[in-house]
């Protein structure tokens, strides 16, 4: 009688024990998606980016989620932005992330560095994540220039020279086809001509090429 | 209303930044100084009378970045770049 009860008090010892503790592991985020950091400035705003993201994707793991923001850090695997708020979002990098650099074909992904501006578009992987699917380079300037002045050289077809109101003279290579404008001024196109060029800002290997020229009206 | 900056004004009243659409094309619409000259991307405009310019741009799915330049006869310029996403 006694074997049957320190029987009966074991099995009933140990299942309480196999309750106790799996009461205790699911106390815990089983998907460990909140895991509370140092509350640092720098870690609640990042921990707020991503709740803003994640509220603002609807559906965290369907719909796309777009930042723009100045970049922090970048390395192989990551890019991290600041947002305008002050907050961070750190976004991962893969293979098929696609590089964007408005204005700029010389530059290359390594050639993202902390302090410029840019724009991502991120979705979420199976486990939360953000993972970069385009990232695209804001450039700080406009990537085309408009400069004014007179022509003091015009070869149709090949080159233009101008002279601004401060002196300084410009040559554009005039490459394929232009724009000009107004039509009805292209005739006028000629040495001693008001103009405006659109070009790129930065050279190409060709030279400044021409992208339009608006002739002004004649100054009496 | 214009927004002054230096001595020439440039107003976009179409798309806001960082405007996400779901059309390929998106219309640009604003207006800068009679007589001066816009460009939008690849686009150029002499402004006329009515200080309105419109144009319609493709957009690659994704970001993309729109940039208007406005300038007059005495070289001063102004510039806005804009981000605008085509979710398809």
């Amino acid at each position: 009688m006694h074997k049957y009860r320190f029987f009966l008090f074991l099995t009933l010892s140990l299942a309480l024990l196999l309750v106790t503790s799996q009461a205790f592991a699911s106390s815990g985020n089983p998907q460990g998606q909140h895991t509370p950091g140092p509350n640092t400035p720098g870690a609640r705003a990042t921990e707020k980016a991503n709740e803003r993201a994640t509220q603002q994707a609807g559906n965290p793991h369907g719909k796309h989620e777009n930042f723009k923001g100045t970049v922090s850090a970048i390395d192989s695997t990551s890019i991290t932005l600041t947002l305008r708020d002050g907050s961070s979002v750190t976004v991962g990098l893969s293979a098929d992330t696609r590089m964007k650099f408005p204005g700029r074909p010389d530059l290359r992904p390594t050639s993202i560095q902390p302090g410029m501006r840019a724009m991502v578009r991120a979705i979420r992987d199976q486990s939360g994540n953000l993972i970069a699917r385009a990232v695209m380079v804001i450039p700080g300037k406009p990537t085309k220039i408009h400069r004014v002045g007179i022509v003091t050289e015009y070869m149709a077809g090949s080159s233009i020279t101008i002279q601004d109101k401060n002196g300084n003279t410009y040559t554009f290579t005039i490459s394929g086809e232009i724009k000009l404008l107004p039509p009805e001024r292209a005739g006028t196109l000629a040495v001693g001509a008001r103009v405006t060029i659109i070009a790129p800002r930065d050279p190409a290997s060709g030279g400044v090429i021409v992208k339009g020229i608006v002739i002004h009206p004649a100054t009496p | 209303m214009p927004e002054p900056s230096g001595t020439i004004w440039l107003q976009v009243l179409s798309p806001q930044d960082e405007a996400v659409v779901n059309t390929s094309q998106v219309d640009v619409i604003g207006a800068a100084p009679a007589g001066s000259v816009v460009s939008v991307n690849d686009d150029i405009f002499l402004v006329g009378d009515d200080q309105q310019f419109k144009t319609t741009l493709s957009l690659d799915e994704g970001p993309n970045l729109i940039e208007i330049l406005a300038s007059d006869e005495n070289g001063n310029e102004t510039s806005l770049l804009l981000t605008v996403t085509y979710e398809p």
